[in-house]
């Protein structure tokens, strides 16, 4: 039971819109493909969902070559899209009906959906009518109506309150208790955190990091140190050899070679009497290791526009 | 190439658009029109030919009398007030009659004074006889009334001058009978008004209908399959089924919504015709006239129609639905290779100026008659024009089944290279967003797929 994805890249004429990328999901869980605009994950999705032709590679759907005309797959895109004139509930019957499934299948699911995601009393209204939280809301229904065991969500979450937000999240999370295979794109990086055990960072089509994410954390070690005193620590800070990388009212950050010199300055703070209000040693957020990633990709390659 | 899943789209195209009131008004609009003209067209006729014979015919009392006297002054001394008093009995008058010419002067001062009178005078001229009528100065005797009874005294007077010459009741029943004109070419049969209606108008207005059901759905299949991609609807759809699906889904479902539009067009102009005839026997007065108009029109179209065989006639049905493909397919392509709806319009421009010059070429020979020789040979055969020029060969009977056969042959290949190039690309178009794409464009995926 896996999803492969082997060595799929994508030319257009003389432009790589997506070097040869593989990864493999080797049981349920949530894969995060991670990126800055333009750098190929929409390519990517699309040619494992088969939309789009491809140069090289396979995608393999426990050990098949996936093919999701016949495959039960879900997909959330990115750019949301429903019928604007038509009732949202002959819209979801033919989306339905397209995957394969049976007249009262596609009723059980829609009521179960409908009640879950509190659309009940919007059958019957044109998508139009819908507020954008809602329409997207009948995307989600419409990605996970027959049950895929692949589903794939290109930004779930954008665009959504925080109380549409966690009720998504809990879907999420019952799709994961549900043993699924999920392959998410997200630039809220707290919410990849939150559910993904393994990466791929793409940056101008190329992978620049892939991995376990719990892994990728530990490699880095946990070089960022945080402190807040009820004084002037920076002398101390300096005799330590640690320049502050951020000063806010609320706390200092420094950036740490090693654990040694985090320890050192907790002891200088100690033996000073300065009240410690505050300390963290931690490792990189994925926000962190995202940007370094991508700003030494580009530094290697010789670019240098902004991320 | 997996066409998986056309049906649901075939479905679900088909029921959206055919509850659209797009649909529902233009079907009804097309009804009314389409039965109006058939019914004005199936009167036209009866209008012509009702007014021209009015003249001959009887005089028909309406309600009250039509004329409180009528004074009758033959100074030819053929007729004499007998031969009248019959005829006008019937309708309650008694001719005041007078074979002076001295009389005719004091006549017509006398009918000066009335208002429901008439004066006919009849006198001999060099060359035959002139029926003359006068009407008083403020006189209630329409027009159309004078004629009447100037043309019941012209039959009197001309059947007793036949007979006082000596000729027998059969001899002048068989003077009188009226002969006919018409003209043909050699070898052709002949036509009359009735035969140019049925034959010319009908094909004709068979091209623009199918010009306008072909060009205009094949604009809905280029909206909705670009509707679907700027509504990124068909990323959605893509997950379940392939773009060749949705192009044939898309272009039968509206196919079908427009051969059940072509449907409506015959039934209402056939109902139309049925309607007008009892409406023609209302309309004109002679019932014989009317039998006799309405008789005819239902030969001509019994005629014509007996001219075409069921090969034919399904024919007709085959060439619009390739011809409605030919021309769906390209649109579909051209919904395809934009981005943005407001590309379409320009987009679709190439497109229309191509179908009206197709339009044109099929249009002209129809109008005039299938004499434009080589013109109607081109259209036959080019795809462009062949969906509206053939049917309308068929209707005139201007070219014959192995022919016709040949040319959908024809417009059946250039299909299907159609079909093949519109597979060969539509998958690797129906994704691209940016400009929109040039034919250059399109031509260089075919090539390097």
């Amino acid at each position: 039971m896996s999803l492969e994805v082997k060595e799929i890249s994508k030319q257009y004429g003389a432009f790589t819109a997506l070097h040869p990328l593989s990864f493999t999901l080797s049981e349920p869980g949530v894969y995060a493909l991670l990126g800055t605009n333009g750098a190929g994950k929409t390519t990517a999705i699309r040619i494992i969902l088969g939309m789009l032709s491809r140069n090289s590679g396979e995608v393999l759907w426990h050990g098949k070559a996936l093919s999701p005309v016949t495959e039960k797959v879900g997909y959330l895109a990115e750019e949301r899209g429903l019928y604007p004139k038509y009732k949202i509930n002959e819209q979801l019957r033919y989306f339905a009906k397209l995957r394969g499934m049976q007249k009262d299948e596609i009723e059980k699911s829609m009521k179960y959906w409908f009640r879950r995601l509190e659309l009940n009393g919007y059958e019957d209204k044109r998508a139009e009518q819908l507020s954008k939280g809602n329409q997207q809301k009948v995307q989600m229904v419409a990605a996970l109506i027959s049950d895929p065991e692949l589903l794939i969500l290109d930004e779930p979450l954008s665009g959504l309150d925080p109380v549409n937000a966690d009720l998504f999240k809990s879907v999420i999370h019952e799709q994961i208790e549900k043993k699924k295979f999920i392959i998410m794109s997200c630039h809220q990086m707290p919410v990849i955190e939150e559910f993904c055990n393994d990466i791929t960072i793409l940056h101008h089509g190329s992978a620049v990091l892939q991995g376990n994410l719990n892994e990728i954390k530990k490699s880095y070690g946990r070089v960022n140190l945080s402190v807040k005193c009820d004084g002037d620590i920076l002398p101390l800070a300096a005799q330590c050899g640690l320049a502050p990388e951020e000063i806010t009212p609320d706390k200092l950050s420094f950036k740490i070679s090693n654990e040694a010199q985090a320890h050192q300055l907790l002891k200088k703070i100690v033996e000073s009497d300065i009240p410690l209000i505050h300390y963290e040693l931690r490792e990189p957020t994925l926000h962190e290791i995202f940007v370094e990633n991508i700003e030494r990709a580009d530094k290697e390659a010789g670019r240098s526009d902004e991320i | 190439m997996s066409t998986y899943g056309w049906k649901s789209i075939f479905g679900f195209t088909f029921v959206q658009t055919a509850k659209s009131k797009a649909f529902k008004i233009s079907s009804v609009i097309i009804i009314i029109l389409v039965f109006g003209m058939a019914l004005l067209a199936g009167l036209l006729p009866a209008i012509i030919g009702g007014n021209s014979s009015s003249g001959d015919s009887d005089i028909v009392i309406d309600g009250e009398k039509p004329l409180d006297r009528i004074y009758i002054a033959d100074t030819t001394g053929i007729t004499t007030a007998a031969d009248y008093e019959k005829v006008f009995a019937t309708l309650g008058l008694t001719p005041v009659f007078s074979g002076e010419q001295s009389d005719c002067a004091a006549l017509i001062e006398q009918i000066k004074g009335e208002t429901r009178s008439l004066l006919v005078t009849i006198s001999e001229t060099e060359g035959g006889y002139s029926i003359y009528a006068a009407r008083p100065t403020d006189s209630s005797v329409s027009s159309d009334t004078a004629n009447s009874f100037g043309s019941t005294i012209q039959q009197v007077f001309n059947l007793t001058r036949l007979n006082k010459e000596g000729l027998s009741g059969e001899q002048i029943t068989a003077v009188g009978k009226t002969i006919s004109f018409s003209q043909s070419i050699a070898g052709e049969p002949t036509e009359n008004d009735f035969a140019f209606f049925v034959k010319m108008i009908v094909p004709m207005l068979s091209s623009v209908a199918l010009f306008i059901l072909i060009f205009s759905y094949g604009q809905l299949v280029a909206q909705s399959i670009a509707q679907e991609k700027t509504s990124k609807v068909m990323e959605l759809l893509l997950t379940s089924v392939r773009p060749l699906a949705v192009v044939i889904g898309k272009i039968l479902a509206m196919g079908s919504l427009a051969l059940l539009q072509f449907i409506m067009i015959i039934l209402s102009g056939v109902l139309g015709i049925c309607v007008s005839m009892p409406l023609t026997g209302m309309m004109v007065a002679n019932s014989q006239d009317a039998s006799a108009m309405t008789q005819q029109l239902t030969a001509e179209i019994g005629k014509a129609f007996a001219d075409f065989s069921p090969i034919s006639i399904i024919m007709i049905f085959v060439i619009f639905i390739i011809g409605f493909i030919f021309f769906a397919l390209i649109a579909g392509l051209i919904g395809a290779s934009v981005s943005r709806m407001e590309d379409l319009n320009a987009a679709m421009q190439p497109l229309a100026i191509i179908g009206v010059l197709g339009f044109y070429l099929a249009y002209f020979p129809s109008a005039m008659g299938g004499e434009a020789g080589i013109m109607s040979t081109i259209s036959y055969y080019l795809p462009i024009s062949s969906p509206f020029a053939l049917p309308s060969a068929l209707l005139t009977g201007a070219m014959d089944i192995p022919q016709a056969l040949l040319a959908v042959a024809v417009l059946c290949v250039f299909t299907v290279l159609m079909a093949l190039l519109v597979a060969r690309v539509y998958e690797q178009i129906i994704l691209h967003n940016g400009n929109r794409l040039k034919l250059g464009d399109i031509i260089g995926i075919a090539k390097n797929k």
